[in-house]
């Protein structure tokens, strides 16, 4: 199966910053808006795996992820979409495809 | 009159008053004289300097200038300068007998001098300290006058100020700090991750409901002889417990299990045990994901700081000040042993 393809680094910055834009650049509510979920979308409509590389980066804040991710999720208010859509290459960091699929399923909880 | 002026009585008194009266020239032209002596090959502008001071307040910093070490004695020091400060007093920040520091206590004291709310206009000099090695170390931090935020390189310390969560700032900082750690530019997402943490942390809890109007600053301070490089990063906010993100936490902490303590508060958060179990509504995902940091080997010796709590979590020791510091203070180090990615 083909699958659609989002490195953060190349796509979007290698410098992320927090959750919103009030609290500095390249925020994850904005990464959530232009990158993420047309790309989320145009996943689900082609039904394709969407592989978010996160490497190459500085590094991810909690809120970041929190605010992409389980941006993502409280979306579609769905943890499951979410999970079987997307894909995670880290190798930078091995503890983060963790947190992320955490962030994902506690989304809701908010 | 004239005969009154001739009187024996009036004599004796004018002759009594001339006495005293050369004594007291005499005694001040001894003492004019030591005094000049004294100044004999000072030069003037440093005269004109010794002149200055004696007009501030001279306060003694502690011997061990540390914030980490020595907690309550740093805090007690800058309520004196407050004290001072309050009273309109000019204050000389006297460093000279200092004989241990860390960088902790410079950024806390940058943090502090810094912030025209605190200093409130009145005059602040300051000393450098005898040592030499610890004088270098102030000089470079810019604490006292020379501009410490600039792109030059530093031997010892690197300050970096600002009110949001700047990336670019942490990459930076990172990058230097690897270069001297593991001899190369690196990336380290775990120390990204909590400085990023830290600074988004300060713009929205620090002050209730002002967003980005509280000041960050971080210093980086590579220890040659340890081959360390050490993070501190302070606000003066309002602090952890009495931030807006605990409003709700804390009332449940109490009611469900009895707990006001906050060394017992910030082990809950950090734990995240009982938020978990009981869905109390606490939000932030900051500080669990620090101390994960610690956890997962991205730096050591992680230590925190904020209102009447002082927690050395790679030591699992969580210490109540008996002063408190209002604001918020995170350290931790960097070592060869510590995860990295090329």
């Amino acid at each position: 199966m083909d699958k659609l393809i989002i490195k953060v680094a190349d796509d979007y910055t290698t410098i992320p910053g927090v959750r919103e834009e009030i609290e500095g650049d390249f925020p994850g509510e904005e990464f959530l808006e232009k990158i993420l979920l047309p790309k989320f979308r145009q996943a689900l409509a082609e039904s394709k795996k969407l592989l978010i590389d996160l490497d190459g980066t500085a590094g991810y804040a909690t809120s970041f992820l929190e605010a992409a991710f389980g941006g993502l999720t409280r979306e579609y208010n769905d943890p499951k979409i979410v999970l079987n859509t997307l894909e995670f290459k880290s190798d930078d960091d091995p503890f983060l495809e963790d947190d992320i699929v955490e962030y994902i399923k506690e989304a809701n909880d908010k | 009159m004239k005969k009154l002026y001739s009187t024996r009585e009036f004599k004796a008194r004018n002759a009594k008053r001339a006495k005293d009266r050369l004594k007291r020239q005499l005694l001040s032209k001894e003492k004019a004289k030591a005094k000049r002596r004294a100044l004999n090959g000072v030069p003037v502008t440093e005269r004109r300097e010794r002149r200055l001071i004696n007009q501030y307040e001279s306060l003694r910093a502690p011997s061990n200038f540390s914030f980490v070490e020595n907690t309550v004695s740093v805090l007690s020091y800058l309520e004196d300068i407050q004290m001072c400060i309050n009273r309109r007093k000019p204050v000389l920040i006297n460093l000279k007998e200092i004989t241990n520091l860390t960088n902790d206590a410079i950024v806390l004291l940058l943090a502090f001098l810094k912030n025209p709310m605190i200093t409130k206009g009145v005059p602040i000099k300051g000393n450098y300290p005898r040592d030499n090695e610890l004088r270098k170390i102030f000089q470079e931090s810019g604490v006292f006058g020379t501009n410490g935020i600039d792109n030059e390189p530093k031997n010892y310390i690197l300050t970096r100020r600002n009110k949001k969560a700047e990336g670019g700032i942490a990459n930076e900082m990172i990058k230097r700090a690897t270069k001297i750690i593991f001899g190369q530019e690196a990336r380290c997402p775990g120390v990204y991750r909590a400085l990023m943490e830290s600074m988004a942390n300060t713009c929205y809890h620090a002050k209730p409901q002002q967003i980005g109007h509280e000041t960050w600053w971080l210093t980086v301070y590579h220890d040659k002889a340890a081959n360390k490089v050490s993070f501190a990063f302070i606000d003066l906010g309002v602090g952890i417990f009495k931030s807006s993100k605990m409003s709700g936490f804390r009332e449940k902490l109490t009611s469900f299990f009895g707990i006001t303590d906050n060394r017992d508060v910030l082990k809950e958060i950090i734990s995240g045990r009982k938020m978990s179990s009981t869905q109390i509504p606490y939000r932030g995902k900051g500080l669990p994901n620090i101390y994960k940091g610690l956890e997962r080997n991205y730096y050591s010796n992680l230590k925190i700081i904020s209102n009447d709590v002082k927690a050395d979590l790679s030591a699992d020791k969580y210490e109540k000040l008996s002063k408190e510091f209002r604001g918020t203070f995170l350290y931790w180090e960097l070592n060869n042993t510590n995860r990295w990615t090329s």
